[in-house]
């Protein structure tokens, strides 16, 4: 196996798997429920400093600290949902940039946090008592990308996922004939924030080194990027969104040193020809594919 | 009495600070006000504009002719993107127009950076001249931005109030459609908008550039988070309510740093502000219900 894959392929392949699961929870607040949020970073980094320091100062097992480091990241989903129950649109948009702004400086400043440098020496999990190596490490990543795909996929086909849509579509209307919004916003708030929170415990235990900075506006941004190049609301889109922008800057190096630029132009272009994303509802390319292939690619999120 | 000389001198400092914000926030209010579109990038003209300030005054050596050339380019910059980017998207869901102007902005810094450099440029226009009043130190730079702004403020106003150019804005402003009936081209209108808020974010960039002496790609970032927070705080669209806002912002923001301990950053503390003002006062400073 080794033969077949480089150290620096295994490393891609984590990362890719990572930020789908991340991709898939901005999914699900902003493509189902279709609540603005310009501030996922704040859930994967509620997730990451949190299993970081159970591991790294309270000594705790990675696989202690993981329903901890989720629950934290639904109840930042919860905290973080109710205040945008109030606004919407554009007001959530900047609610939710002031949002994740004030939680990066409060990593930054409160010294509990490690400050500006973060935290260091976080210890990858361990399995039958010897730690996690790269390929450990892979399989879990993957493991935890197929079953965030699995869940969104049975969460999007559930009652839950039909009301999201309809909150989404027309919020007034869903008022009347019986589902109250604010509970299904909340629920996406909260389902959104634990997906985000696993992908942050899987970055700080992969990276090993976590700073404020991983988990600001920008960041945040990327993975907006990522869900919308591919197609918001539906789970392709994200999984197809998160593997070839995380692929693209280490396949190519330009790439990487032009990267805000490239993220950037992408956006724009992709907003001006093609905004449903490439492999959206009704977008070009997705239609070509249908309709050579009945049965699709992979689960059409409906 | 020293004490009073400090807050005085922290307050002056502030009203510079709040006049710079201010510059931002007027374009981005009218832009909001006319075209319901977060124009994110607009922090980006501001850096644009510093950038161009500073190459027209290395090549013609003339501070006026480097700040009327800025702010027409960027002027004209701006009226090119609201042609472009967001015109073909009004019809589209509004998330459509955001993520394109966050996907612009983060696309035209790194494009300064990628021409002129990632390092900070020096702009020394020769004011550097300190004068003492009343035992508060002032330096030129604060005096010509101080000025400006309050020069910019009342032919603004003017513009807006006493022509016709400024009518069709407030009347498309208003109601785009009405407007139309009644013969008023409101896709140049819009345009003029751009126009007219760019220029103003370029003076703004140019004389921040001269106040601290330094022009880099990533002055826009600190300004255009905060530029959100104030056209938010002073209530979408309004021009008087962002104004005051930038300049509650930067006195308050100056206070807190200076005589409290809250453990939040200058972003942190003008966003928390803004969260609790969304949350409290949906409509803004002064918009109306």
């Amino acid at each position: 196996m080794s033969v077949l894959l480089g150290d620096y392929s295994l490393t891609i392949g984590i990362l890719m798997a990572i930020w789908v699961v991340v991709t898939l929870g901005l999914n699900i607040i902003t493509g189902y429920a279709g609540q603005f949020n310009l501030g996922i970073g704040i859930y994967m980094g509620t997730g990451a400093y949190t299993s970081a320091m159970l591991t790294t100062e309270a000594g705790w097992s990675f696989w202690a600290a993981l329903p901890v480091a989720l629950a934290a990241a639904i109840l930042m989903g919860l905290m973080t949902g109710l205040p945008a129950l109030r606004v919407r649109e554009d007001f959530l948009a900047t609610l939710t940039i002031g949002m994740v702004f004030v939680f990066e400086s409060l990593l930054i400043y409160l010294p509990w946090f490690g400050g500006p440098v973060g935290i260091a020496k976080i210890p990858p999990p361990r399995l039958f008592d010897t730690p996690v190596g790269r390929y450990g490490y892979l399989f879990l990543a993957l493991a935890a990308a197929l079953a965030a795909v699995l869940f969104a996929r049975v969460l999007s086909r559930s009652w839950l996922g039909l009301a999201w849509e309809s909150i989404r579509e027309d919020e007034l209307a869903t008022d009347v004939i019986g589902i109250r919004p604010p509970r299904f916003k909340l629920y996406a708030f909260a389902l959104g924030g634990a997906y985000a929170g696993l992908g942050g415990v899987l970055y700080a235990h992969f990276i090993r080194y976590i700073t404020p900075y991983d988990f600001g506006f920008v960041p945040s941004i990327y993975i907006l990027a990522m869900a919308v190049f591919g197609g918001l609301g539906t789970i392709r889109g994200a999984v197809f969104g998160a593997a070839f922008l995380t692929a693209l800057p280490e396949l190519f190096r330009f790439v990487q040193e032009y990267r805000n630029f490239i993220y950037g132009s992408l956006l724009v272009l992709m907003m001006l020809y093609q905004p449903q994303g490439l492999l959206g509802k009704d977008s070009l390319l997705w239609r070509a594919v249908h309709g050579r292939r009945p049965r699709g690619l992979a689960a059409p999120a409906a | 009495m020293t004490t009073t000389i400090v807050l005085l001198q922290q307050i002056l400092n502030a009203l510079t600070v709040g006049s710079i914000y201010a510059m931002i926030a007027i374009g981005l209010a009218m832009i909001y006000g006319i075209l319901r579109v977060l124009h994110i990038a607009h922090a980006g003209m501001y850096a644009v504009g510093a950038y161009l300030g500073l190459l027209l005054y290395v090549h013609t050596r003339s501070f006026s002719l480097a700040l009327t050339g800025a702010m027409v380019l960027t002027g004209v910059l701006g009226g090119l993107i609201e042609r472009i980017v967001y015109r073909p998207m009004l019809t589209r869901p509004r998330i459509v127009a955001l993520i394109a102007s966050i996907g612009l902005y983060i696309c035209l810094s790194d494009l300064l950076r990628i021409v002129a450099g990632p390092h900070e440029h020096a702009f020394d226009v020769g004011i550097t001249a300190t004068y003492r009043l009343l035992g508060l130190t002032i330096a030129g730079a604060d005096f010509v931005i101080l000025g400006g702004t309050s020069a910019i403020f009342v032919l603004l106003w003017l513009f807006l109030q006493r022509t016709r150019m400024g009518f069709a804005i407030r009347a498309v402003a208003q109601d785009p459609e009405a407007a139309r009936t009644m013969g008023i081209d409101a896709d140049r209108t819009v345009q003029l908008v751009f126009f007219v808020g760019s220029a103003i974010a370029a003076f703004g960039g140019v004389m921040v550039g001269i106040l601290y002496n330094a022009v880099y790609p990533t002055m826009g970032d600190t300004v255009s988070y905060k530029g959100l927070a104030l056209i938010v705080i002073g209530g979408f669209g309004s021009l008087v309510g962002s104004a005051v806002a930038a300049l509650a912002l930067g006195i308050g923001e100056t206070l807190i740093m200076t005589y409290t301990q809250v453990p939040l950053s200058r972003e942190g503390i003008a966003m928390l502000m803004l969260i609790i003002l969304i949350l409290v006062r949906p409509q803004g400073l002064l918009g109306r219900e």
